[in-house]
């Protein structure tokens, strides 16, 4: 019995989204897609793991979420409008750095430094990225500076050709399109009005086609009705008595769920009046390079319950 | 005093994140164990076979030795306590390889660190103390 189907129109436009960016990026028109909050030294730019990670909010109870960075410093929240501040701690260093204290660190982008900031309109993810100074010496970050390749210095130099030609390119049809005007008072080569029309055409679709969404959600098939407060559970299909990450759905059904790339069973699960959990229903789902799940599930609930 | 304290269940954190292994502790500590640390694999493994911990509660990358080479020593110690030592895995390795080799050593349970709620884990460290 199927109860839980994946929308297959919102696969299409996260698939459409990811292509479009992954060309914007290659020349240069947009900046790294950002799907996470990374955790990073401030100094090496690495990575740091664990962190631990605590989203308050002003209020009697201020401790809102808490999170531990993944290997890769990786991290998110899903929140709701409100006010909000981000605590980084990890042993052998201190947050917020000293050193540096902009907006921009090279390629990290949209930096976090501590202090209070607001979520309005709906729920939304919030993952800044934060940079922290060490204090002393850290045995497993040098440890994973042995193991783990954070940058790739092919994929860096085939961006910086893709970018160069791009710009290039746009840049001989400016001048030969303003040659032939001066010449003739007039475009007499259609060809390179053609090609200068299709960079136009380029530079509106990455003004209008949007980042990927970081959440998912998961709504009612028959009543089209957001469902809250479900539990969502991946589980690795070879080692089913594990699960990878966990979430609940917010109350507009939105939920956040960072994982490592690979294929997994999502397993929606509800809870009975009796405190017992009530599956809902598996699917088979795969997570690409951007590790997280932001697909849209329907869930047949009169078939479920 | 004494009398509660032998009836503690006594957990061993071995995690060389100071900070992580303080919230463990304080988690553990709530919920009434007697805590031991260390910060590194080769400390980790002394302590299990001098204190003979009921739950160790185990990271895999460690300096000296790591949680793997913990695991495979105390599974291959003659003493048949130490040998089936209850150890739970808390670590950031995620890959498949990592946690079947991690299950073959015959460990309780296995949390990835980034997706573990940590109160769950200690909760988990103490069920396993009390099929003790």
């Amino acid at each position: 019995m199927e109860t839980i189907r994946v929308s297959r129109a919102r696969e299409f436009v996260n698939l459409l989204t990811r292509v479009f960016h992954f060309i914007f990026f290659a020349v240069g028109l947009r900046g790294k897609k950002k799907f996470w909050g990374v955790v990073y030294d401030s100094k090496s730019k690495q990575p740091l793991d664990p962190v631990i990670v605590k989203l308050i909010t002003t209020g009697e109870e201020p401790e809102v979420q808490t999170c531990i960075t993944d290997m890769k410093g990786r991290y998110g929240f899903l929140v709701t409008p409100g006010k909000y501040k981000i605590i980084t701690k990890k042993t052998n260093y201190v947050f917020p750095s000293s050193r540096v204290t902009g907006s921009e660190d090279g390629d990290f982008k949209d930096l976090y430094h501590g202090e209070f900031f607001e979520v309005s309109g709906g729920s939304e993810v919030v993952a800044p990225n934060i940079p922290m100074d060490q204090i002393t010496a850290d045995w497993n970050q040098e440890a994973k500076a042995k193991v783990l390749k954070y940058k790739s210095f092919s994929n860096w130099l085939l961006r910086l050709t893709a970018t160069f030609l791009f710009w290039t390119g746009f840049s001989l049809v400016l001048v030969f399109l303003g040659l032939d005007f001066w010449k003739n008072l007039a475009i007499t080569q259609p060809g390179w009005l053609i090609v200068f029309c299709t960079y136009i055409f380029v530079f509106i679709l990455n003004g209008i086609i949007p980042q990927t969404r970081l959440w998912g959600e998961v709504l009612d098939k028959n009543t089209r009705q957001p469902l809250s407060g479900l539990v969502l559970e991946l589980k690795n299909p070879i080692l089913p008595d594990l699960f990878m990450a966990r979430t609940l759905t917010t109350e507009e059904g939105r939920f956040f769920l960072r994982v490592n790339p690979g294929s997994y069973a999502l397993e929606i699960k509800t809870r009975d009046a009796g405190g017992q959990d009530l599956v809902l229903g598996r699917v088979r789902i795969s997570v690409g390079s951007e590790a997280l799940v932001n697909q849209t599930f329907w869930i047949d609930w009169q078939k479920g319950v | 005093m004494q009398e509660v304290k032998a009836m503690k269940k006594k957990a061993l954190i071995v995690e060389d994140d100071g900070l992580l292994q303080n919230v463990l502790a304080k988690k553990m500590e709530f919920l009434g164990m007697e805590v031991l640390r260390a910060n590194d694999g080769q400390a980790g493994y002394d302590l299990i076979l001098r204190e003979h911990p009921h739950i160790v509660l185990l990271d895999l990358m460690l300096p000296q030795m790591d949680g793997f080479q913990v695991l495979e020593a105390i599974r291959k110690y003659p003493d048949q306590e130490v040998a089936a030592t209850k150890v739970i895995v808390l670590s950031n390795l995620w890959s498949a390889k990592d946690i079947l080799g991690a299950k073959a050593l015959k460990i309780e349970e296995y949390y990835v660190k980034n997706s573990a709620d940590l109160d769950e884990v200690c909760r988990k460290a103490l069920a396993c103390t009390v099929q003790n």
